[in-house]
């Protein structure tokens, strides 16, 4: 990879960099997708309830506990950058690991509720009428938890590098690209829960 | 490995200053196989790209025979084929296999990647002034995607009940049920996986195109100088990042259907000795909302690169600057935009409510603005031009006329209700084929013939290249212009026997006609493969610019080196069309010479910037665990 960026140096002359424009650019796609499945689950809705084929449930308060985890998450993802950015670059390993832990129980709060929502008589695989509510909401949170994963793994490398002291003032490219993506995770958690809550 | 070795010293040579510790080793694999290198890359699309039309086009030959011939036996079809082909006579299921493989292929495998692949691969780079791709690791990632993609499709040959077999839009429920037909099985999960490895591999391919042309570009290559070969490959692109996204959603949620028994597209119906399914709810509708919207705009994903060539190809060519550039670039706009909002034109007859449909009418007919800008546009570059009739050229032009000729017959169909008559018709089969599948395959072909020289050095012989341009125009013409009288009058696309259906008997000697001119076609490509082959080899050897071209690629040497240029990449001084301009003695004036009164040679830094934190080295693990101290400020640093 070193290679590569160094043959790019040369005529790289936006004031992006190239990388973090990758990642804005991914985060298009991933609304794409996001978009498609809010889209699909609300023109689904409307044809349930015109046929009396559609299951009112209440979110497991695990999701909601996800969604302030994640937040919470943000805020030390956000200040290990505003470290690095500061050149105090001993504190950024710390916060990113509080970050990383955070994320794990992110998804350990998911699968709590999961498993609320199979408690309530709700699988991912329906066959009773109008039940395909709880098959969205696995199916939007499922994927959304896959790129948590992708996060995770983003701030693993992340934390790796920072204690190779690799991420200060003059290198925040990596930094600010795991930044950007747990950002918009957080986001994403945060916009799908409040629209899972609303448009039941 | 002589050739490896030359590159190794160029690449040193002139990299050396810049960055002295990069080493440009380069073995077999890293060179021609896992290369990180955008040419090479672009090579191996192409290849790949090449061997799939072989695949998918010998499909159409296979039902083609079957569609002429319905009641005869063709032995060496059980040769070839064994169980599927019992006697000799195609079987049905396979038939529909066939159909639908050779849709997928057609649209992903050759039109997409092997169209856009290729040629934004190979010239986004080196006609904006890149030394290689934003993220020429991403860059190998995607072609190693889509190549597993490929293998994964055809594999599905090798599976007993067969490949996939719903159609190339694998609509549900005869695709979500594992008992609806025999290709429902495990040939449908194939092709699903195959698709997600081609999703990842657009995606990946796609971010790569827009970042390198909004972030790479050489000094005084603004966006008003970019060719519009780069305008189509970047649209292209972000066409491919808002569309696919929505296609994986649609593929896992029918994967889920299939595999984890939920009802997104399944409901309670009815099936022969089965009863009625468990399932409750689900709509495919939804499926088709969902595939339509990457559907459509995938239609210009095909098509626009092609435009972009057609448009590069044919102001070359003619010597005259392309009719209305800026014209052209925001018409290219205009039908990306337009392209997003059109798709229920596909489901008019699904049961949409009629003032939707109606919208979707407007929207759709709207798009005849921008493509008749285009073509007018390419027709007044044409006129008086002091054209040169490569083969390039000529495949140029045959696209303005299937662009024209399967054009027309769009805005037939995107009439809510004519569509009521023509729908699944073979009015259908002919438009789309037409517009874009001849359409495009064009201009790969022109692409092809004219940058040939860039990727391989050498030059394809001129005169079987024309011989391939009439005998495939002819050929497409023949095959696919009948097909709009049979769609007229009913003809559904899809049959596999048509001597079964009285009314549609009448036009088995046309469908003979049609298999006849399809194995003409199929001919002619022979000559395109023999050329394209022999002259990677056997070629004449090409000069620098052979097509005495403007645009940036043609200041690079034949001779391929990562990194594309030798010393500093050329700076631009004017537009990409600037031929036969009265004050130049030479007919054309490239965008990297300099004028009389223009700037100076514009020097790259020499230096990569300096990343290090303040040369400072310790332990990895004493600066993690030391970090949480540091944290809560028990030290300072």
């Amino acid at each position: 990879m070193k290679q590569e960026g160094s043959i790019n140096m040369s005529n790289k002359r936006s004031v992006f960099n190239e990388k973090t424009f990758i990642i804005w650019l991914f985060i298009v796609a991933s609304s794409m997708l996001f978009i498609a499945f809010t889209s699909a689950y609300w023109v689904h809705k409307s044809d349930g309830i015109r046929n009396n084929a559609w299951f009112e449930f209440a979110l497991p308060v695990q999701f909601w506990v996800s969604a302030v985890i994640v937040a919470v998450s943000s805020i030390f993802m956000q200040l290990a950058y505003s470290a690095a950015k500061k050149d105090d670059v001993y504190k950024v390993p710390s916060l990113l690991t509080i970050t990383l832990i955070l994320g794990i129980s992110f998804c350990i709060s998911q699968i709590y509720a999961y498993s609320a929502l199979m408690d309530m008589g709700l699988f991912f695989s329906n066959r009773n009428p109008g039940e395909i509510s709880a098959s969205f909401v696995y199916a939007i949170s499922g994927v959304h938890l896959v790129h948590i994963l992708g996060g995770l793994v983003l701030l693993t490398v992340a934390t790796v590098k920072a204690s190779r002291l690799q991420v200060h003032k003059k290198n925040l490219v990596f930094i600010n690209i795991c930044k950007t993506y747990w950002h918009f995770l957080g986001i994403v958690w945060i916009f799908l829960i409040l629209f899972l809550y609303f448009a039941r | 490995m002589s050739t490896a070795t030359i590159n190794d010293s160029h690449a040193v040579g002139h990299h050396g200053d810049a960055h002295g510790h990069d080493h440009h080793h380069q073995s077999f694999i890293t060179k021609y196989i896992f290369s990180t290198d955008h040419k090479m890359i672009s090579k191996q699309y192409l290849i790949t790209g090449i061997i799939m039309g072989c695949l998918g086009m010998g499909m159409s030959l296979l039902f083609r025979l079957q569609l002429a011939w319905p009641d005869e036996t063709f032995p060496f079809l059980e040769t070839l084929l064994g169980k599927w082909a019992k006697g000799g006579k195609l079987d049905p299921n396979y038939y529909m296999a066939l159909v639908t493989i050779h849709g997928t292929i057609m649209v992903f495998y050759v039109l997409t990647a092997g169209l856009s692949g290729t040629f934004s691969n190979l010239l986004i780079p080196l006609q904006v002034g890149a030394r290689d791709m934003a993220s020429p690791f991403m860059n190998m990632l995607s072609y190693w995607f889509f190549f597993l993609s490929s293998v994964v499709l055809m594999s599905s040959f090798l599976v007993e009940t067969g490949p996939a077999s719903s159609g190339w839009t694998v609509y549900p429920p005869l695709s979500a049920l594992e008992k609806a037909m025999p290709g429902s099985g495990m040939g449908t999960t194939l092709w699903l996986v195959a698709i997600i490895l081609f999703i990842v591999s657009a995606l990946l391919g796609g971010i790569n195109y827009i970042t390198t042309v909004l972030n790479m570009r050489t000094k005084g290559m603004s966006m008003n100088r970019l060719p519009l070969t780069i305008w189509a490959f970047f649209l292209t692109a972000v066409l491919g990042l808002l569309s696919f996204p929505v296609l994986l959603g649609a593929g896992l949620l029918l994967i889920f259907d299939r595999s984890f028994g939920t009802s997104f597209y399944l409901s309670d119906i009815h099936l022969n000795g089965v009863g009625a399914l468990s399932n409750s709810g689900g709509s495919p509708v939804l499926y088709q909302h969902l595939f339509w919207f990457l559907g459509h705009p995938e239609v210009y994903i095909i098509l626009m690169p092609a435009l972009g060539i057609s448009s590069e190809v044919i102001s070359t060519n003619a010597r005259k600057p392309i009719f209305g550039y800026t014209a052209m670039v925001i018409s290219l706009l205009g039908i990306s935009f337009l392209s997003f909002i059109v798709w229920g034109h596909h489901m008019f007859i699904t049961g949409m409510n009629p003032f939707l449909g109606t919208m979707f009418m407007y929207v759709t007919l709207i798009i005849a603005v921008p493509s008749a800008v285009k073509t007018f546009n390419y027709l007044a570059t044409l006129w008086k031009g002091n054209i040169r009739f490569t083969p390039a050229m000529l495949f140029a032009i045959g696209l303005v006329s299937m662009f024209i000729s399967g054009g027309l017959t769009g805005i037939y169909l995107g009439n809510a209700a004519l569509d009521i008559q023509l729908h699944d018709s073979y009015f259908v089969v002919a438009h789309f084929h037409l517009v874009m599948g001849s359409a495009s395959i064009f201009g790969m072909f022109a692409g092809i013939y004219h940058w040939f020289p860039k990727m391989y050095g050498r030059m394809m012989n001129k005169t079987l290249g024309s011989l391939h341009f009439w005998l495939t125009f002819i050929s497409a013409y023949l095959v696919f212009f009948p097909m709009h009288f049979m769609g007229l009058a009913g003809v559904p696309r899809r049959y596999y026997q048509f001597s079964l259906i009285p009314e549609f008997n009448i036009w088995m000697d046309v469908n003979i006609f049609i298999t006849l001119a399809a194995i003409l076609g199929g001919i002619a490509q022979l000559l395109f493969l023999y050329n394209f082959f022999n002259s990677i080899f056997r070629g004449p050897k090409a000069s620098k610019n052979p097509w005495e071209s403007n645009t940036l690629e043609w200041s690079t040497e034949t001779k391929h080196i990562h990194g594309n240029w030798e010393g500093d990449i050329p700076t631009v001084y004017r537009g990409p069309h600037e031929y036969s301009r009265p004050d130049r003695e030479l007919d054309y004036f490239p965008q990297y010479e300099i004028g009389d009164g223009e700037p100076e040679h514009y020097h790259a830094p020499a230096t990569a910037p300096d990343t290090s934190y303040d040369g400072k080295k310790e332990k990895a693990t004493t600066v993690f665990f030391s970090s949480f101290a540091h944290l809560f400020s028990l030290r300072r640093a």
